[in-house]
């Protein structure tokens, strides 16, 4: 046996033209946004009042790093979504009796379809940011700080969902588990917000809540680390380190701060693994 | 049971407050065929859930081949068609079955010609390449049951094999499970078609409200064995010592001769049969009819799960 189940994960999503239509829909959206950035850079060229090239390169990659945030919130979006019936919908449907009765540890099952999801969550959000990077190059000359950083977070990121996705999956119905992560990015979201608030404010204990929030959902936290990474290397954002926007930083994320995400996502990954090996089919 | 293929040793399963099985004790020697009846709720699915691994028992064991049946080595040679089962509609009959030939350990040289042997098997040799959202309720279930001998089981557990098949399916699902039990395959059919069970099973075992009330030959639970009825020209004193040799003869109120086979010939009611006309021709009766009969599973079946607490 080689794979038989992770291979069966990917097909799923051929076979019911999941890629296909998925493929379709995000190249619109790169169309849209090219059009868009093209359009807003071409404005931003005529306006006299941002005279120096410094200027005009600081308002084309905040629209890049924009367009990277719309296509990691799509890629969170389709992780949740490819995760929310993984377990669930497999075991109501009856699929899964027949597979995991099979001679090989249920543990396996679990993995193999982890690594299914994972690998189209991984491959979409690798995609879909090269493709605005390559728009973005060809629109305004714009090239990531660290292409490197912000794809491996950026993986992490989605990597994170499908796996908090495929947990809840274990126990709660299809529409449960998604509603459940979509509150959990929806917190996590609110936490990055509120700790934004609380550093504009100087209000320590609203960036406490923020870090609280990131340490225990920290996909905002990790966009924000990949936006880091985004950003030209020498393009102006503010001498304080945290830019005025809420969603980006400029801060080299902390290693610590990626190490948790990990260990938390691993963490996370055996606690499925767990429970559905424990739970009654 | 030493050398069995299936033993469960007082099962028990408690889903909160309900008890779905309350110490089931069973076991299934090689080649032979079993029937788990029991009236629906009886605690049969659960019974065949534990038995493939899908349920932890609250307590008792359950072993497969000397194994824990929770333990994928003991699911080696195991096949298994669930009652309430679904494949992804987007493959085909072939890629669902090289899926689980893949799973159940059937090599990759071996698979192609394996696929098509059992999709033949089952009747979809013609279907194999079309999609399975295209199935009928009926192919699905054949091809429920080719996933679940694909791997060359010795042991077969079919819950419900039958329950979406036609008379001419469940006739050729019949004679694939004879095949499979001629060729030494153990086979536990849990099946609420109690004809089914009757022509297949050597025992069944009979499950209501989580117990095993009966475990034994389908003559035991019958209460007797196979009969022939056999209708004569004419009848005399002298038939009834010329068919007494076959077990006990009785003369019903239409005048029809009933025999009740007794050893060696319960064993084998169609030689039995034979031999009987051969006897009324050979004298001066006339041989009019002869039918094989057996006292009804089902009258038993009904009579046992409907007395007591019921």
């Amino acid at each position: 046996m080689r794979l038989a189940i992770y291979r069966a994960t990917l097909g799923e999503a051929f076979g019911r033209k999941i890629v296909l239509w998925g493929w379709i829909a995000s190249a619109l959206l790169v169309g849209l946004f090219g059009l868009g950035l093209a359009f807003l850079y071409d404005r931003v060229r005529q306006d006299d009042s941002l005279t120096t090239l410094a200027q005009r390169v600081l308002v084309g990659g905040i629209l890049t790093i924009l367009g990277l945030y719309v296509g990691s919130f799509l890629s969170a979006f389709l992780a949740m979504m490819l995760a929310a019936g993984s377990v669930s919908t497999e075991i109501d449907s009856g699929v899964l009796q027949a597979v995991v009765v099979r001679p090989q540890p249920r543990w396996r099952w679990y993995l193999e379809r982890w690594f299914g999801l994972v690998t189209m969550a991984v491959v979409y959000v690798v995609v879909m940011t090269l493709a605005i990077l390559l728009v973005a190059k060809l629109v305004s000359g714009y090239e990531p700080g660290s292409l490197f950083g912000l794809l491996a977070i950026l993986a992490l990121q989605v990597t994170l969902l499908v796996t908090v996705g495929m947990l809840l999956s274990c126990r709660l119905s299809s529409v449960a588990t998604g509603v459940v992560l979509f509150l959990y990015f929806g917190i996590a979201w609110m936490g990055g917000f509120i700790g934004w608030i609380g550093g504009l404010a100087e209000k320590p204990e609203l960036t406490t809540i923020g870090t609280v929030v990131s340490l225990v959902a920290p996909s905002d936290a990790l966009w924000k680390a990949a936006s880091s990474y985004a950003i030209p290397l020498g393009m102006p954002m503010g001498s304080t380190g945290q830019a005025d926007l809420p969603f980006l930083s400029t801060l080299a994320p902390s290693p610590w701060f990626l190490g948790w995400a990990g260990l938390l996502t691993l963490g996370l990954l055996a606690l499925g693994i767990r429970a559905f090996s424990r739970r009654d089919l | 049971m030493s050398g069995a293929v299936l033993d469960a040793d007082r099962l028990t399963k408690a889903y909160g407050r309900t008890i779905a099985l309350r110490g089931v004790t069973l076991t299934v020697a090689p080649g032979e065929a079993v029937g788990l009846l029991g009236p629906n709720g009886a605690g049969k699915t659960t019974a065949v859930k534990i038995l493939t691994g899908l349920v932890r028992p609250s307590s008792g064991t359950a072993t497969l081949f000397g194994r824990p049946a929770g333990d994928p080595r003991a699911r080696q040679r195991l096949g298994y068609l669930p009652e309430l089962f679904r494949f992804p509609d987007w493959m085909t009959g072939e890629q669902v079955v090289a899926f689980h030939a893949d799973l159940a350990g059937v090599s990759r040289t071996d698979r192609p010609a394996r696929v098509a042997e059992v999709l033949e098997m089952v009747g979809l040799g013609a279907r194999g390449r079309d999609r399975v959202g295209g199935y009928s309720k009926g192919m699905s279930q054949r091809l429920g049951l080719a996933q679940a001998i694909v791997g060359r089981p010795e042991l077969l557990l079919l819950d419900e094999p039958t329950s979406a098949l036609d008379p001419v399916g469940r006739r050729d699902v019949r004679e694939l499970v004879s095949q499979l039990k001629a060729d030494g395959v153990a086979v536990v059919l849990n099946s609420h078609l109690l004809t089914e069970v009757e022509r297949v099973c050597d025992r069944v075992i009979v499950i209501d409200k989580g117990h095993v009330k009966f475990s034994g030959t389908l003559d035991e639970l019958t209460g007797e064995g196979p009969r022939l009825h056999v209708t004569v020209g004419r009848l005399d004193d002298d038939l009834r010592p010329a068919l007494a040799e076959f077990g006990r003869v009785a003369v019903t109120a239409s005048g029809d001769v009933q025999i009740t086979l007794g050893p060696p010939w319960d064993d084998v009611p169609d030689e039995a049969a034979e031999q009987v006309a051969a006897a009324v021709t050979r004298g001066p009766w006339g041989l009019r009819g002869l039918v094989v009969s057996r006292a009804s599973l089902e009258d038993a079946f009904v009579a046992m799960v409907s007395g007591g607490d019921r």
